[in-house]
């Protein structure tokens, strides 16, 4: 039994979501992340039945909710596995003696040996909606950079592919928006010869949330190229800062 | 009977049908290439013009918004200076950036129309320190108008106008096109000195001297070099200390270049967890970041609670601060944790520091902490106002959900003291920073997003 907060995502999430909109405090969609939404939904919840907002779903929180959704049925899961063990009515039945709810039990785990078999876990490498400023937009266009300008390259060099978008993005030097800054002219050849059009891979989406949440390992470097196919002396003039795979990253 | 002509006839009959097909297709493609490179070079000479105009209403703006006595008329205009500024950096945005690769014209009217919004909100005519800044964007945007005016007869004039002299071997599919429209327009042969690219160029460059004479006043970082330089062993050992395993011998290190950056040594290397990267600080070997790469298992052993409490307690057991988590999120098997730093008990909320912990078996992966600056936040301003009386300022469609005291930086990178309120509008959560030294609001950042 795992206590859920903001940041935590999975299939118990799922229910907690479901209850909390069955009882009306939840009015988003039903994706098993705990987002600022659900959040905000558990607050509600907790200064209304339990008299002090934690954010934190912990057992007593998930007593009283199952306990205040005795109506709430199972509708159908968002594709994250089934396991009994994490959904919020099993610390409750734990708790409050099988027999006198029983039917429920047997209602909730019913469903869920009924769920068609699926992964473990939800796909996970699905990018957020929204990432430090950053919308689901932004994020996908990096990864499509990424992976068109860095795949074969190892991790590290990915990383620093996608730092070096977001320090054009933060220097006054460089167009004000991600797309800007992709689709200026001449800007990265992948936009040129059109390979930036494939679909990015799960090791791509990954690259771009690590430079997101920090990581730079090109030090602050705004451009970057294959010195085995540049042709143009400008770029070579660039003062160097770190070479990662094929490419050398420089200011 | 076929006669014997036909035989002969048919396949040159076939031949020169296909010859002309051919030759027809190939011109074709000809006519279509040479359309893409004019449809390109208008492009960028419609980039130029627009650029050239902007610049030279700003300057109008600039000498309007210096002479008027009337402060609606004053703030009306930094904020059509603010507008232009920020349409010339879009004309700049569709220019190839090996036209002007340092960026000098893009960073002028960047700042200048970021200087422009800042002072619109002023409520009041310029101060002399304001004045002498205005005057001296005045001078330099009719200085940069005017070599535009001198550039101008050049565009369109050749076909190649647009390349750069610097452009060698073999030249990409979009040069090549543009020298044939040079042949196609009968124009001259390509020149290589010096083009309309290769003035602006110049022209980008000569930006550079008032750029270094106007710095925008941001909060240098500042680099102690009292301690000693480390040795590349020690920058291993630091390493390893850190990841609690053993520094082994294949490991690399190597060091970073350049001189406005920290010098950092970087090592790389395998441990038995996963590949290793990491990188430290060449005086005092402290670990600013590092990152273990392995694949991260689907079956989830910790929950967002317990992977916090790792982080936190990981950080604590290092002596890398007294930290409390300000915000974690998941990916792909991996809660990112952000810390803040405490000064005097309150959170400093913009020189984070990441941690990242593998859900499958709650293992350290990750460390990053090259956003917090040494100074750490050296005078701070004192702090004046409330939470309560900042709370009136807002607005009141700006449902509050929960208040926080904390330390933020300004816009010029300066810290000072804030309260954050977190609430909703209209269906979307902000957090809305409040300046509890000034009384005003520092900036808003939207946290969620339903598009």
């Amino acid at each position: 039994m795992r206590t859920l907060t903001y940041g935590s995502h999975g299939y118990d999430v799922d229910e907690l979501q479901s209850r909390l909109g069955f009882l009306g405090y939840y009015h988003d969609k039903i994706d098993g992340d705990f987002g600022w939404d659900t959040y905000w939904a558990v607050r509600d919840f907790q200064y209304n039945f339990l008299g002090k907002a934690t954010g934190v779903v912990d057992e007593k929180t998930k007593i009283k909710l199952v306990d205040a959704t005795r109506g709430w049925h199972y509708h159908g899961h968002s594709g994250n596995s089934a396991s009994s063990s994490h959904t919020l009515h099993s610390s409750h039945a734990s708790h409050s003696g099988a027999a006198a709810h029983a039917s429920d039990r047997t209602h909730v785990e019913a469903h869920h040996h009924s769920a068609p078999a699926s992964s473990s876990s939800k796909s996970s490498d699905a990018l957020p909606a929204k990432a430090d400023g950053l919308s689901k937009h932004d994020l996908s266009l990096m990864a499509h950079v990424v992976y068109a300008e860095a795949r074969g390259e190892p991790f590290v060099g990915q990383v620093a592919v996608a730092a070096v978008l977001l320090n054009r993005l933060h220097s006054p030097k460089f167009p004000h928006s991600l797309p800007a800054i992709v689709y200026q002219p001449e800007a990265f050849t992948s936009v040129q010869n059109g390979q930036i059009n494939q679909k990015p891979n799960a090791e791509a989406k990954k690259a771009v949330m690590d430079a997101v949440k920090g990581w730079d390992p090109s030090h602050g470097a705004t451009y970057y190229f294959n010195p085995a196919k540049a042709k143009s002396s400008w770029i070579w003039s660039k003062p160097e800062i770190t070479k990662i795979g094929h490419h050398i990253f420089c200011k | 009977m076929v006669h014997r002509t036909t035989w002969i006839a048919l396949p040159i009959v076939a031949l020169v049908v296909i010859g002309a097909g051919t030759s027809w297709w190939g011109y074709d493609q000809y006519r279509q290439n040479q359309a893409m490179a004019l449809r390109l070079q208008g492009s960028y000479n419609g980039a130029f013009q627009g650029l050239s105009s902007d610049v030279e209403q700003l300057h109008d703006d600039l000498g309007q918004a210096l002479v008027t006595n009337d402060i609606s008329g004053y703030q009306q205009r930094l904020r059509d200076i603010a507008r232009l500024g920020y349409a010339a950096d879009a004309e700049v945005s569709r220019i190839p950036p090996r036209v002007m690769p340092d960026g000098h014209i893009q960073q002028f009217t960047r700042t200048l129309g970021d200087y422009a919004a800042e002072q619109a909100t002023s409520g009041r005519l310029p101060t002399p320190a304001v004045r002498a800044q205005l005057d001296s964007y005045w001078m330099e945007s009719g200085n940069l108008a005017k070599q535009m005016q001198n550039v101008q007869p050049d565009i369109g004039a050749t076909a190649d106008a647009w390349l750069t002299s610097d452009v060698s071997g073999p030249p990409n599919a979009h040069h090549a096109g543009i020298r044939r429209v040079g042949a196609f327009m009968g124009g001259r042969a390509a020149q290589r000195s010096p083009t309309t690219a290769d003035k602006l160029r110049s022209l980008d460059a000569s930006v550079a001297l008032w750029m270094k004479e106007n710095p925008k006043s941001a909060a240098q970082p500042v680099h102690s070099h009292a301690a000693s330089r480390a040795t590349t062993a020690q920058a291993k050992h630091a390493v390893a200390t850190l990841i609690g395993a053993h520094a082994k011998q294949n490991w690399q290190v190597a060091s970073s270049h350049g001189a406005d950056i920290l010098p950092v040594y970087i090592v790389t290397g395998s441990t038995s967890v996963g590949d290793l990267y990491a990188t430290v600080t060449q005086r005092g070997a402290q670990v600013l970041s590092f990152h273990l790469q392995r694949s991260i298992g689907t079956k989830e052993s910790l929950d967002g609670a317990q992977a916090r409490q790792t982080a936190v307690h990981w950080l604590s057991s290092h002596h890398l601060g007294d930290m409390q988590v300000q915000s974690a999120s998941q990916f792909d098997g991996t809660l990112y944790v952000r810390c803040a730093p405490h000064v005097h008990g309150v959170p400093l909320i913009d020189q984070t520091v990441t941690v990242q912990v593998a859900l499958d078996n709650g293992q350290v992966v990750g460390f990053d902490r090259t956003s917090v600056e040494p100074t750490g936040a050296a005078n701070i301003p004192a702090r004046k106002m409330t939470a309560q009386q900042l709370r009136t300022k807002l607005n009141p469609g700006f449902r509050v959900r929960e208040e926080h005291q904390v330390i933020a930086t300004d816009a010029q990178g300066h810290p000072q003291p804030a309260v954050a309120f977190y609430g909703t509008s209209h269906g979307e959560t902000y957090c809305i920073l409040m300046n509890a030294n000034t009384g005003k609001e520092l900036r808003i950042t939207q946290l969620t997003s339903h598009l």
